[in-house]
């Protein structure tokens, strides 16, 4: 049991450091290669684990010569448009124009009804103000719709909206974050006025702040 | 760039390891499958006393390299080979040439099938 626990510890260790190396796409949508990459880790790692009597080793190794092929595979798709369509496919027009293109839709194996579902996640329930669908490699559908049916723009309106700037975390639950203030330019002396002029001079009372380069900001404080 | 290459890299110095791993369990599968044939042949001149020394040394071969062994091959297999030789030890304190000659092959095929399962052969991968 001993044995299992530090196995797990260890191996989890390992598959942390490969997801990082192999970056944040590991966790969102993935492409088929990163797909079969991630099930494969997992299965292959769970063996070690669970077994005391099969060596470590025999889950380090496969998570390495995993990590080292997708880190491979992934550069060489960068290079090579050819290589990405080999191992990635072409993206799949399925409504084109207002109009549902019957043989991809068929070539994809996507029923209408799993049309209808990811039209309806992004908010569509007409599906004549689609002007294009398409299916990306990684399984995802994008969605243009008709100039006329999108949301009007503030440029479209010859409005000008405030600016809006990147908020970042300048204190957090209790902590000053000095990395972040020096990123919107600013420093400790302006974040005690700032605390100052919302009724606080402790910085341990404060939960969340957050600022922005354009002055806007969030505070909000622990809870007595 | 950096990051395919140091991978490639790394894949290359992995399986170089494992060639390694290779040659060095050849090695320590061929040095105790030498003290097994070593016994086998006291035995069938009925001299006991060396028999029974090779059949010590190739536990003890086999023993010293435990750590070793157990990091790269599955526990159950190092077991049987451990299992193997001491039934081979205890079949030379029986000085019954026939059990004795027995035991050996069944040791040295242990060890053998050992080291074939490492080898990289269509066999081995299928």
């Amino acid at each position: 049991m001993a044995i299992s626990l530090v196995r797990t510890v260890i191996i989890f260790i390992t598959i942390m450091i490969a997801l990082r190396i192999m970056g944040k796409r590991q966790l969102g949508e993935l492409e088929p290669s990163e797909l079969v990459v991630t099930v494969l880790i997992s299965d292959i790692a769970a063996t070690p684990m669970q077994e005391s009597g099969t060596p470590l080793l025999y889950g380090i190794v496969p998570v390495l010569a995993l990590l080292c092929f997708e880190v491979i595979i992934s550069g060489t798709i960068l290079k090579s448009i050819k290589f990405r369509s080999i191992l990635c496919g072409k993206p799949s027009i399925l409504i084109n124009n207002g109009k549902i293109v019957q043989s991809e839709m068929k070539k994809n194996r996507f029923t209408f009804d799993e049309l209808g579902v990811e039209l309806r996640r992004q908010n569509v329930t007409d599906i004549e103000t689609v002007k294009h669908a398409i299916l990306e490699t990684d399984g995802s559908l994008s969605i243009l719709l008709y100039p006329e049916e999108l949301p009007v723009t503030a440029k479209q309106m010859n409005v000008t909206p405030d600016p809006v700037g990147y908020p970042v975390i300048v204190v957090n639950n209790g902590r000053t974050m000095t990395n972040n203030l020096k990123v919107i330019g600013r420093d400790e002396r302006w974040l005690k006025k700032e605390l100052k002029k919302r009724g606080t001079s402790n910085i341990n009372d404060v939960f969340l702040m957050t600022a922005d380069p354009c002055g806007k900001i969030y505070l909000q404080l622990k809870d007595k | 760039m950096k990051k395919e290459f140091f991978a490639g890299v790394l894949f290359l110095v992995v399986f170089t390891l494992v060639l390694v791993n290779i040659n060095r369990l050849d090695t320590l599968c061929t040095e105790v499958n030498t003290y097994i044939s070593k016994t086998a042949t006291y035995a069938e001149t009925s001299d006991f006393d060396l028999a029974k020394e090779n059949a010590e040394h190739a536990i003890t071969a086999w023993k010293e390299n435990d750590l070793y062994t157990h990091t790269v091959l599955r526990h159950a297999d190092v077991d049987s080979v451990t299992d193997s030789l001491y039934e081979l030890l205890i079949s030379v304190s029986s000085e019954n040439e026939n059990r004795i000659k027995a035991t050996a092959r069944k040791a040295s095929s242990t060890v053998d099938s050992l080291k074939q399962a490492e080898h990289l052969r269509l066999s081995s991968i299928l």
